[in-house]
């Protein structure tokens, strides 16, 4: 790991006060005065304070002794992140407490934009705020070109920075908690020609296995190589080390690359399939790395299997898992496809836009569980998820079971925010719902006119 | 229904006595069929009125969690679920809905002795419902605002700050 601060953000956020040191000192200063500042505000307020501590009755502080217990299920009754923040904020006692709380039912995901603006959830599943943003290190924001956020695992987010424009690939690569600040750094996607040694270049092609046909062919160590991300995925918490394996997709001048890479190596372990497709997602299910792609007549699934060894990450079997593909709708002109695990499951969700006979359009959604353990894939319509909810966009999906304040909020909702598909599907009545439209345009274009993706953040306290 | 008739006294802190179905507050607080069903074998034999001690909860207060208790009973009783009454969700539709929410529109002072009272008593249902009360009141408010509200004073060091600040102030 390139960083030896990022080993446990919990870690940090639980250790009381040295963190403070792990700032840049310039960075603390500044903390310090806007602390100060705010001090300075609070001693006008601190006139008021010795009438309160006059107050009568035996308890002295009643609302700032609030027990851990009492604040804890108090904390469980706020559904947004952002009250729940402020809560462990406002005094010792109640910072304390908030360590201590017992695992609180999750909070519904923040929607953070690619220039990490991002919005949160109201209960009636409208969004709000985006007048924040996720702060960003300054060193990786330094220099010319735009971050910008292409992936979330948790409470962590992917960011990457371009050269000049994107179609030079991106520079920088770093994962980042979105509320410790805490940042690791990745190889870079890009690498001119002898910024590696070519004795250190790792190749490797593999046949696409089971009524495939073609090769994969991965590198480790190639120059030049020019990548540009899209999605970025975890198979599980950086904090976890070299397990977290993160894949990540680039899409750069009409070819689609995939990536890999874990702590420790030093570069990306670049795949290169040769895959022509109008889209490619991709997801980590059953310890394997599936990507679906597909084009105007194709809809293919790929199972990869990472094989790791002290060089680092090797796909090591590739195999060609054949799916039907479902029927579509008469006159539908859209199919967006994506996939998403589900409880040890693979999902693949289709949104099909469409003009029905008489020019009205319609959004189609359907939801369809693949049989892994056959061969073609088996694909089978389901119409609930247990209660559980998906939320989709290009860079993040993810099933997940969430709680409103109230009495345990909706389940089978699918959250969609993909491309020109906007809205909320419930499974258990397939009515549909417009979603984020006061997210106003401008807000998911870059400078560039390129749409900007956004993801799901879903912080575990 | 033999059982309805046999009532218990509570004392509060500041020596009140109030009357109280037994059935009632044995199935609305754990902490008190706890106390019951302590003293119960001593009293199989006698006709007298048991009173418990409740230390912690002021008449004030007390008098509000029975008021809460009773009328969560009533409101089953006409329903004629008696054995479930208390797991009557104060949903929208709900008839006490409305009684909810009245019953923790009070002053501040007031809702955290309810709680405390609701929590040591052990009766869920007002204890989720006092807590959410409390949740309500720190919904979308700035911290400064919930400090003023609940009467905080800011305690902590410039260092503390410093890291609340860091921590947090995505949400500020």
């Amino acid at each position: 790991m390139d960083s030896g601060t990022g080993s446990s953000a919990d870690h940090i956020r639980d250790a009381s006060l040295p963190g403070c040191a792990r700032n840049g000192s310039k960075a603390s200063r500044s903390l310090v005065a806007v602390a100060q500042t705010r001090r300075s505000t609070k001693c006008v307020r601190g006139s008021e304070a010795p009438r309160l501590d006059e107050a009568p009755g035996p308890q002295h502080r009643p609302w700032a002794d609030l027990p851990p217990d009492i604040l804890g299920v108090v904390a469980g009754r706020l559904a947004l992140l952002e009250d729940r923040a402020r809560l462990r904020s406002v005094c010792r006692g109640w910072r304390a407490a908030a360590r201590i709380h017992r695992r609180l039912p999750p909070c519904p995901p923040l929607l953070v934009l690619s220039d990490f603006s991002f919005f949160s959830f109201r209960s009636e599943g409208t969004l709000m705020g985006a007048c924040r943003r996720v702060p960003l290190p300054g060193r990786e924001t330094a220099g010319s070109g735009n971050v910008r956020c292409v992936g979330s695992f948790e409470g962590c987010l992917v960011g990457v920075k371009n050269n000049k424009s994107r179609y030079f690939g991106d520079l920088r690569c770093f994962l980042m908690n979105a509320f410790s600040q805490v940042v690791i750094r990745l190889p870079s996607p890009s690498c001119r020609s002898g910024a590696a040694r070519s004795a250190d270049t790792l190749r490797t092609s593999l046949p696409i296995i089971i009524n495939g046909s073609g090769v994969v062919n991965c590198a480790i160590n190639a120059a030049p190589c020019v990548m540009s991300f899209s999605k970025v995925i975890l198979s599980s918490s950086p904090d976890s080390g070299s397990k977290c394996v993160v894949a990540a997709l680039s899409n750069i001048k009409s070819a689609a690359k995939l990536a890999l890479w874990r702590s420790g190596m030093k570069s990306w372990c670049v795949c290169d399939g040769a895959w022509t497709a109008d889209l490619i997602d991709i997801v980590f299910c059953q310890g394997k790395l599936f990507m679906l792609s597909f084009s105007k007549v194709t809809t293919d699934l790929l199972a990869l299997e990472i094989a790791d060894d002290n060089s680092g990450l090797m796909v090591s079997r590739v195999a060609f898992c054949a799916i039907e593909r479902p029927e579509v709708s008469d006159g539908c002109w859209k199919n967006i496809w994506g996939i998403v695990e589900w409880r040890g499951k693979l999902l693949i969700v289709q949104i099909c836009h469409g003009n029905d006979e008489f020019g009205e359009s319609f959004v189609e959604v359907k939801v369809f569980e693949a049989d892994l353990s056959r061969n073609p894939v088996r694909l089978t319509e389901i119409e609930s998820l247990d209660g559980d909810c998906i939320f989709m966009s290009p860079s993040s999906s993810k099933s997940f079971r969430c709680h409103y304040g109230g009495g345990g909020g909706e389940g089978d909702l699918i959250y969609i925010f993909l491309g020109p598909s906007r809205l909320v599907y419930n499974m258990k009545d397939g009515t549909m719902a417009p979603f984020a439209a006061d997210i106003p345009e401008d807000k998911l274009r870059e400078a560039d006119g390129k749409p900007m993706n956004p993801v799901w953040l879903f912080p575990s306290e | 229904m033999a059982s309805e008739k046999k009532v218990v006294f509570l004392r509060s802190s500041d020596g009140e006595a109030f009357e109280v179905s037994e059935e009632v507050i044995s199935a609305a607080s754990v902490t008190i069929k706890g106390m019951i069903d302590e003293e119960s074998p001593s009293r199989a034999d006698t006709a007298a009125t048991t009173t418990l001690a409740i230390p912690n909860v002021t008449a004030a207060t007390l008098s509000r969690v029975l008021h809460y208790v009773n009328k969560h009973f009533d409101a089953a009783a006409v329903v004629g679920r008696p054995d479930d009454y208390i797991f009557c969700a104060p949903g929208d539709e709900h008839p006490l809905a409305r009684f909810d929410d009245d019953f923790v529109d009070v002053d501040n002072d007031t809702l955290i002795d309810l709680v405390h009272a609701a929590e040591y008593l052990h009766i869920k249902k007002l204890f989720d419902l006092t807590c959410k009360a409390v949740a309500d009141k720190l919904k979308g408010r700035t911290i400064d605002q919930i400090r003023e509200t609940f009467g905080i004073v800011n305690d902590y060091t410039v260092e503390e700050e410093v890291e609340v600040y860091r921590e947090n102030s995505w949400a500020f």
